[in-house]
């Protein structure tokens, strides 16, 4: 009978922490053997050993009982749960993006990634995972060693106003990692599959795209820095109207520049007749001209609806504080 | 799906879990171990068990609202508690809290019968 009881307390003991051990230990047993006492004198014998079982599985499994002793009770509760809860779901997010742009890059980039790079891509799901891991490690630490407040600092003023229609998380991620796909094949570290319809058309951009390299390069840096201080700071949205407008006029203000120049795109076809190979220039030329027409007008429109949104947000500001 | 039985007794122990706190406190004013101390306040109609009752002694001694020792009783060791000076002190607050909390209750109660 002790035996069973001796066992029970050791794997309790086990798992308590050694300084407080001896001590629990004693304690536990004094429990165990009062209310085995006390049952033995209301039975009028002595308990069976299927009794004395199901006494100390009533107890408590030594893991669950050990464990109500630890300082420690949960990995991450109420407090922290919400922001652990957000931050996953941020996290996630931003991973998964990467990976679609990943596939997408495979699919319309020459060859795809270099075997370097691409030995250096783990699997989506242990990405997923990992992810999952180093936000809950986060997390755990903010609950052990951190302060909640750390994580809750916030102002009322930094939240997006209500019923603002404003760009998702997913979109904006995608959008930076695609910000930093453009900047790598400007720079010539990436390289597009060619979109030429058929083998003997190549196409190439004319000179006038290589006079406007650094400001093309200052767009792209600049896009890409917008949309991280949107995808991080959503409650700045004044600032985000701002820079998206200001992003929206040097589109339209570099396109209406690279149309100043006689040829957009350059057009070598082989094997054609000097009057076809005119035609298929004249077909790509008249495409891009046409596009890059449109484009200028059309930014400068976003920028003007940017604008008048900043304006009308700006002029309904002091509304609550007159109120108040 | 929980059903009605599982709810009201999520929400029961909810109710019980602050108010455990303040019966063993209250029972500690005279000195017991922790098998009295369970029996008293079970005789009293406040269940709880050993797996709870334990670690929070330890906790309220940590926090310096008790004290125990170990002494010989029955041929057996028995760690005895009792309210320390700080813990009589805590008690007599949380005993005004309990008290103005249940008249607030009770009126809520009570009006919307």
């Amino acid at each position: 009978m002790n035996d069973l009881i001796d066992r029970y307390l050791a794997a309790v003991g086990r798992e308590l922490p050694e300084k407080q051990r001896a001590d629990i230990v004693a304690e536990l047993r004094d429990e165990l053997l009062s209310t085995i006492e006390a049952r033995e004198e209301g039975l009028g014998r002595a308990m069976t050993e299927k009794e004395l079982v199901a006494e100390l599985r009533a107890f408590g499994h030594p893991l669950a009982v050990a464990g109500r002793y630890r300082r420690v009770q949960h990995l991450i509760g109420p407090d922290v749960f919400p922001f652990w809860w957000a931050g996953l779901r941020a996290a996630l997010t931003i991973v998964t993006a990467i990976y679609v742009t990943i596939f997408v890059l495979t699919v319309v980039g020459a060859g795809g990634l270099s075997p370097g790079l691409d030995g250096m891509i783990p699997d989506l799901s242990w990405a997923l995972v990992t992810t999952f891991g180093a936000v809950t490690l986060f997390c755990m630490g903010m609950e052990r060693w951190g302060k909640v407040g750390d994580l809750a600092r916030w102002s009322p003023a930094q939240l997006p106003p209500a019923g603002e229609k404003t760009r998702g998380r997913f979109e904006l991620a995608v959008e930076v990692i695609g910000g930093v796909v453009m900047l790598a094949w400007w720079f010539g570290l990436f390289r597009f599959r060619d979109v030429a319809p058929s083998g003997d058309v190549q196409l190439a951009l004319a000179p006038v795209w290589k006079a406007w390299f650094w400001p093309i390069a200052f767009y792209f840096a600049y896009e890409l820095a917008a949309n991280v201080v949107a995808l991080t700071r959503p409650g700045l949205v004044s600032l985000n109207r701002v820079l998206q407008a200001a992003r929206y006029l040097l589109v339209a203000g570099i396109t209406a520049g690279v149309l100043q120049a006689d040829q957009l795109i350059l057009v070598t076809v082989s094997a054609r007749t000097p009057e076809e190979a005119l035609r298929v220039h004249n077909l790509f030329e008249t495409g891009a001209r046409v596009g890059l027409i449109a484009m200028v007008p059309m930014f400068i429109w976003l920028a003007g609806i940017e604008l008048w949104r900043l304006s009308r947000q700006t002029g309904q500001a002091p509304k609550p504080a007159a109120a108040a | 799906m929980p059903n009605d039985t599982d709810i009201f007794e999520t929400l029961r122990l909810e109710l019980r879990r602050g108010s455990l706190i303040l019966a063993v406190l209250g029972q500690l004013r005279a000195e017991h171990y922790g098998y009295t101390l369970r029996k008293a306040l079970a005789d009293a109609g406040v269940e709880i068990d050993e797996g709870a009752l334990y670690p929070m002694l330890r906790r309220l001694e940590a926090q310096g609202l008790l004290t125990s020792e170990w002494r010989e009783e029955e041929r057996r060791n028995k760690r005895f508690y009792r309210l320390s000076d700080e813990g009589r002190a805590v008690l007599d607050r949380l005993v005004d809290e309990w008290a103005a909390l249940n008249t607030s209750v009770d009126a809520i109660l009570r009006e919307t019968k």
